[in-house]
């Protein structure tokens, strides 16, 4: 029962939802731990003790498992979502979310050990520490140990959503204090930092019987986010550093699981080259080069040759497929533009969750999707779309002759302004090209045309008047899946 | 020799009825390229000194080295003849012959193709030792279809007479036996508009020769010169010349029986008259000191005079000397090229109901017939041709009428263009430049008139590999080519460092581009890149060119090679197979049949011109020979994979609401079905998906094409599932000619790799057995040199694609080699190893 409690973090749970004085709390749980959220429901009530709060669990998402489903919550007002599970910390929901990563167990001597035989003492350049999910509750634990013999290691941090606005307040003080700080140690700021995760770290195991524990935690990840302000955010990372261009300089070393989608995430927008793996779940462990991994290779094989594909489409589908469309507007208007450019069509098509079934209303007239959201699962997507379904980096690099392929598809893939105003002058050239041009544009109208004329149904025939006047009938009943007139056939 | 001048070349390209536009086919090794550079020494291009070594038309590094043909190659060749017998349509006594020099190994067959489609004449090239391969069949097939006349040359007559030490009645047998093999394949093509194209010696469209010796002659020189000689008629001698026409020298007349009434048997006068004196003079040459007498004499005889310092030659050299001043080779081939081949005037006439698509009354159709240089222009783009300029190319065809200018602005039409959709695949752009190929030369042209073959600058961009190009705005575009050879072997290639795939594919896009046969695939299913070609040898060539020419700089891995599959069912479903949408409602019944084999093969020929389902013709067929319902004819809904593969899709249901509705989702995944199928996602072959039955739901929005088309191809994985599935190997017909004591060893190989010997022919007048087989593709990797090493090089062998053939073990069964086939297939492609169970496509109800 212990274990269960540990396992799902209950007493955190528990606390949060006490926190934050909820009442209609949503249990999100992908289907691999749909099993045990009766489980989890059943422990909270009894720690809770609290009739007056209900729960809610979400068996079927209208997100990918690894986002947080606002909309489905909202249904039900809930005012409160425990994300359970792999999450791509790519939410910017408003009510508050805990996420709770299921642990992994790890031995840290042996990881030390990996460690030390991959890079022995010797200095080597910066490295940069990326983990997955599922070991961050063991994560500051072996980065304290391993900081000690690997001084030029930096580690990342999870971005984990700001929820309680009553903590924010009372770090604002705090924060200013630091603040001065900084000021002072620039330059050291670095190693400023791992010392005060020293002390916490020390703080933290004198306290880990304490309920408090986990209140802490929290508390100092809000503190070290305040302090990293400057610092990259992406794919629900906060990295070490604040100029992208210098991500590269690094090595870049992913603990946790070889078939994490973040890892692939990072992998295909920093270059695979950058990457040595640490799995934590094999038996051997061992450094493996990301690049030399066989998925790795296929998963670019495989983006390239869709990239090639949507070269030559015609008409291509612009999927907005998050909950947050404001957000996505300048994204949206920056590929309606590279389309256009292209002498394509578009089509802006808005949906929550993109899956095979809602796509295959558009494979008549569209050739291609490009989709705005989630990236993190899109790419790993193994179902059949009927056509090829593409990231806007993937189609920027398709369509827009400027660029050059150095490997990677960037998945954090956001135009600035620049670029959509470099687009529209780009445009505005193009209304003066020669004769031809125009000529090519309207073949591909025409062709849109003649491609809605070869269709064998053009709607409902309307036959009024012509049907006879019969009595009603009586109907189907029973299930869809098996109406009660049915036989078998066989 | 007259001089090589470009101005006169020039000129007579705008005199139509003095070009000949011809190409130079046979089986590999027979002697083509060699044979043609005593063509081009005679146009006074190389020296006569090197004709018959240096290969002109071989332009490529690797072809030289390997003294083997792998891209034709064109060139143009002026020629004055007497003025005194000219041919009948002629303008003037020179002539323009544009010659290309064609490849002969099999897995460059479309090369053939591309050549001859250009082409009004055929010169037809026959090793006399060794006859008529299979090959020469396939290319003298490819000829006729195109209403292209062959001539005939047989070569290499030295071997006969020095290797074989034959006697000229043997040797007369073996020109006889060529001819016959020759003639069966041009009679079964009667066609009224090419008219009498039998070849025989004495209508004077058979030469015989040695193209390394530099000699070749046709029996209309040698009745001139003995017509001259006794002061009779040519003709007259011509008949005597050949056939069973005996010299009886007691009674001074000519005899139609082999001995006289004595018993004694007389010479025939060929033996007499024609290749006797020359295996005497072989004979005396080769023993010069002992008979400087006569042969001095026999030299005289035939007017060959010698310098002094040619004397002294060797007499290997000296022999070569002498034929090529007796009988050089051009002066024959020349003259039967001119006399004995169309012009384009007279050509375009007839060939233009094979080529050109549009009625045959309209402008253009007119313009082509008349060879018309003021019509509208017509311009085939047969090839593309690589320029020494990295990544561009030239478009190689035939201006079958009108006159093309450089600069001028014309209308191209490619590969996909149809008349249905006018607006794809076409393209309004202007031609840089026109030039003319000269071998590995190019010489630039203002203008070509219709009737020549050029090459064009600037619309590379616009042609994938073939296409139309035209002035006349509503022209219809040519026929497209259909090729003999399938690419079914294949290598799948990746950059070592992934950066370099867009150069890659760039790369695999000219590669493409170059070579009519290679087909360069991307998979984006399994992220595979992958080249397709005729066999190993072909790929081994792209390969390279890719290395070397289009990808440089950039490392490439290459996969072993492999062949696609293709996927069939060998009986009915076992059960009918149902499959529901995703939102439980809607069901789609179906069960598959296999397809009869003849079913199969109309559908593939006919598919090659045009779209099946507008011929009624083979609906009919359907009914009357395979005896189908006409009902269900009438309601055939698709074919795939492409809408025109060799599948159907069938509806039998009756009475069905709504599924006019679905009927465009079905066939969408039908398609998709077809294309990658159940086992390996292999291509489908020869399966006929009947509807049974279709239940749909009563309000539209929930039976559209995201509901339907899932369920289809659910429906039809399923009912392949049930209907004993099979994977198909591709099969190559492969002909090995061996020395008859050896030839075990060729039947134990064979025995090996799984070959069935269909046919053991020993070839007469030689120690060779032509053994045909089957031989699966997947078992010929290497075959060649197993074959080299197991005859000590003595086995020669040519493979080429035949048939798919069904691989009776079950693939879903562990342990088979179908099933070992099947998954490593699924695992090269990414997939899991083993397919879904039936459950999973098969619902219940």
């Amino acid at each position: 029962m212990e274990n269960f409690d540990e396992q799902f973090s209950i007493t955190k749970t528990v606390e949060f939802i006490q926190k934050n004085k909820s009442t209609r709390v949503i249990l999100q749980l992908p289907p691999k731990l749909l099993q045990f959220s009766s489980k989890i429901e059943k422990h909270l009530k009894k720690a809770l003790k609290n009739d007056k709060i209900s729960f809610f669990i979400l068996a079927g998402a209208s997100t990918r498992h690894c986002c947080v489903d606002t909309v489905s919550s909202a249904r039900v007002f809930g005012d409160l979502i425990v994300h359970y599970g792999h999450s791509c910390l790519s939410s910017t929901a408003q009510i508050p979310i805990l996420n709770i990563f299921i642990p992994t167990k790890i031995s840290i001597q042996n990881i030390i050990s990996a460690f030390e035989t991959e890079f022995s003492t010797q200095k080597t350049k910066q490295m940069i520490l990326f983990y997955s999910t599922e070991v961050e509750n063991s994560i500051s634990g072996l980065y304290l140990q391993l900081n000690k013999t690997f001084p030029n290691l930096k580690r990342t941090l999870l971005n984990l959503p700001k929820n309680e606005k009553e903590k924010v307040k009372k770090f604002e003080q705090k924060q200013e204090q630091e603040q001065e700080q900084e000021q002072e140690q620039e330059q050291e700021q670095e190693q400023e930092k791992e010392q005060e995760q020293e002390k916490e770290q020390e703080k933290e195991k004198a306290k880990e019987e304490e309920k408090e524990q986990e209140k802490e935690k929290e508390k100092e990840k809000e503190k070290e986010k305040e302090k990293e302000k400057e610092n990259l955010k992406i794919f629900g990372r906060v990295l070490p550093i604040t100029d992208i261009t210098q991500l590269s300089k690094n090595q870049l070393i992913w603990l946790g699981s070889s078939t994490n989608p973040t890892l692939f995430s990072l992998a295909l927008t920093f270059g695979a080259e950058n990457f040595l793996v640490l799995d934590p779940e094999k038996e051997y462990l061992e450094f493996e080069k990301m690049e030399r991994m066989q998925p790795m290779r296929r998963i670019l094989m495989k983006r390239y040759a869709l990239i090639e594909k949507a070269k030559k489409s015609e008409n291509i589908g612009i999927v907005v497929g998050t909950t947050n469309p404001k957000k996505d507007l300048q994204i949206v208007k920056y590929l309606q533009l590279l389309i256009k450019n292209s002498k394509k069509k578009s089509q802006v098509i808005s949906m929550g969750v993109v899956k095979s079934l809602k796509l295959g209303n558009f494979v008549h007239d569209l050739d291609l999707f490009v989709v705005i959201g989630c990236n993190e699962s899109l790419i790993l997507d193994q179902s059949d779309y009927y056509r090829p379904v593409l990231v806007p980096d993937e189609l920027d690099l398709a369509l827009n002759h400027d660029r050059e392929w150095d490997g990677t598809i960037n998945l954090n893939f956001y135009p600035n302004h620049d670029m959509i105003a470099n687009l529209e002058k780009k445009l505005k050239q193009s209304f003066d090209l020669i004769l031809i041009e125009q000529q090519n544009q309207k073949q591909i109208e025409n062709l849109i045309i003649s491609r809605s004329e070869t269709r064998s149904f053009k709607g409902l025939e309307t036959r009024l008047g012509e049907n006879k006047v019969t009595k009603i009938e009586e109907g189907l009943s029973g299930r869809a899946s098996q109406y009660q007139d049915e036989i078998d056939l066989n | 020799m007259s001089k090589y001048s470009l101005e006169k070349i020039l000129e007579l390209m705008n005199h139509p009825s003095n070009i000949r536009n011809i190409s130079v086919i046979a089986h590999v090794d027979h002697g083509k390229t060699t044979l043609t550079d005593s063509m081009v020494s005679k146009a006074g291009i190389i020296s006569t000194k090197l004709a018959g070594e240096k290969r002109v038309m071989d332009t490529r590094k690797d072809e030289q080295l390997r003294c083997i043909t792998i891209k034709s190659t064109a060139i143009s060749l002026y020629y004055e003849l007497d003025e005194q017998s000219l041919p009948q349509d002629s303008d003037g006594n020179s002539f323009l012959i544009n010659l290309i020099d064609s490849p002969g190994h099999v897995d460059f067959s479309s090369e053939v193709t591309a050549a001859l489609r250009v082409s009004d004449g055929a010169l037809v090239v026959v090793d006399c030792v060794s006859g008529a391969f299979v090959q020469t069949e396939t290319v003298l097939n490819q000829a006729l279809s195109e209403r292209v006349k062959p001539v005939l040359m047989i070569n290499k007559v030295d071997r006969a007479i020095l290797e074989l030490q034959l006697e000229p009645e043997e040797i007369y047998q073996q020109f006889v036996k060529v001819i016959e093999s020759i003639n069966v394949i041009i009679s079964s093509y009667e066609d009224e508009y090419l008219g009498d194209i039998i070849i025989g010696p004495t209508k004077s469209n058979v030469a015989f020769g040695a193209g390394k010796q530099g000699w070749s002659f046709t029996l209309n020189q040698f009745a001139e010169m003995y017509a001259k000689k006794w002061n009779m008629p040519k003709e007259k001698i011509l008949k005597r010349l050949w056939g069973d026409n005996f010299w009886d020298p007691k009674r001074k007349k000519w005899v139609k029986t082999k001995k006289d009434k004595e018993g004694n048997v007389l010479e025939r006068g060929f033996c007499k008259y024609v290749i006797g004196p020359i295996c005497q003079l072989f004979k005396l040459v080769n023993q010069k000191e002992k008979n400087e007498k006569a042969l001095n004499k026999l030299l005289n005889g035939i007017g060959v005079k010698l310098t002094n310092e040619e004397r002294e030659e060797e007499s290997k050299e000296l022999l070569v000397t002498i034929m090529k001043k007796f009988l050089p080779a051009a002066d024959a081939l020349i003259e039967m090229i001119i006399y004995h081949l169309p012009s384009p005037k007279v050509a375009q006439r007839y060939r233009v109901q094979n080529l050109y698509a549009g009625d045959q009354n309209d402008e253009c159709a007119q313009a082509i017939a008349n060879c018309d240089p003021d019509g509208p222009v017509m311009m085939y783009v047969s090839k593309m041709i690589p320029t020494k300029k990295k990544g561009r190319f030239y478009a190689f065809g035939r201006v079958f009428s009108g006159t093309i200018k450089s600069g001028q602005k014309v209308t191209i039409l490619g590969q996909n263009y149809s008349a249905e959709f006018p607006k794809k695949d076409r393209f309004i752009t202007k031609v840089q430049n026109t030039v003319l190929m000269m071998g590995n030369k190019i010489e630039p042209l203002i203008k070509c008139c219709c009737g020549n073959m050029i090459g064009l600058v600037g619309v590379d961009d616009y042609l994938v590999k073939t296409g139309t190009i035209t002035t006349h705005e509503n022209a219809y575009p040519f026929k497209q080519m259909s090729f003999t050879v399938s690419p079914v072997v294949r290598i799948a290639i990746k950059p070592k460092k992934i950066q370099n795939l867009p150069k890659l594919i760039e790369g695999m896009q000219k590669l493409e581009k170059a070579d009519s046969c290679v087909k360069c695939l991307i998979d984006e299913k399994s992220g595979e890149y992958i080249i397709a070609g005729a066999g190993e040898l072909h790929l081994e060539i792209c390969l390279k060119d890719l290395k070397d020419d289009y990808c440089k700089g950039i490392e490439i891995i290459s996969s072993d090679p492999v062949v696609s599959f293709s996927e069939t069912v060998t009986q009915e479903s076992s059960q009918v197979c149902l499959a529901k949408s995703a939102n439980n409602h809607n069901r789609l019944f179906v069960k598959a049949y296999p397809l009869e084999e003849g079913i199969i093969n109309t559908i593939e020929k006919v598919n090659k011109d045009q779209k099946i389902y507008s011929t009624n013709n083979f609906l009919n067929t359907l009914t009357t020979k395979y005896s189908w319902d006409k009902k269900f004819v009438k309601k055939i809904w698709a074919f795939g994979p492409e809408q025109t593969g060799p599948n159907l899709l069938i509806d039998t249901t009756k009475g069905i609401q709504y599924l006019n509705e679905i009927k465009s989702a079905c066939s969408a995944g039908f398609q998709s079905f077809t294309g990658v199928g159940v086992l390996c996602n292999e291509p489908v072959r020869g399966v006929k998906i009947e509807i049974k039955d279709v239940k749909l739901h009563a309000d539209s929005i929930h039976r559209g094409e995201n509901q339907v088309i899932p369920m289809a191809i659910n429906s039809f994985y399923a009912s392949e599932l049930t209907a004993k599935p099979r994977l198909m190997e591709p099969i190559f017909l492969c002909e090995i000619s061996v020395p008859k004591y050896i030839s075990g060893q060729v039947y134990n190989l064979l025995n090996q790799k799984r070959g069935i010997v269909l046919s053991e022919i020993p070839k007469e007048g030689s120690n060779l057995v032509i053994i045909k087989s089957d031989l699966p593709i997947i078992e010929s990797f290497g075959f060649n040199a197993d074959l080299r090493s197991a005859t000590q090089g003595k086995a020669f062998e040519q493979c080429v694609f035949d048939h798919w053939e069904v691989v009776e073990e079950d693939p879903l069964k562990e342990g088979t080699r179908a099933n070992k086939w099947m998954k490593e297939t699924r695992v090269r492609k990414g997939l899991e190893p083993v397919p879904f169970p039936l459950e999973h496509y098969h619902d219940k109800l």
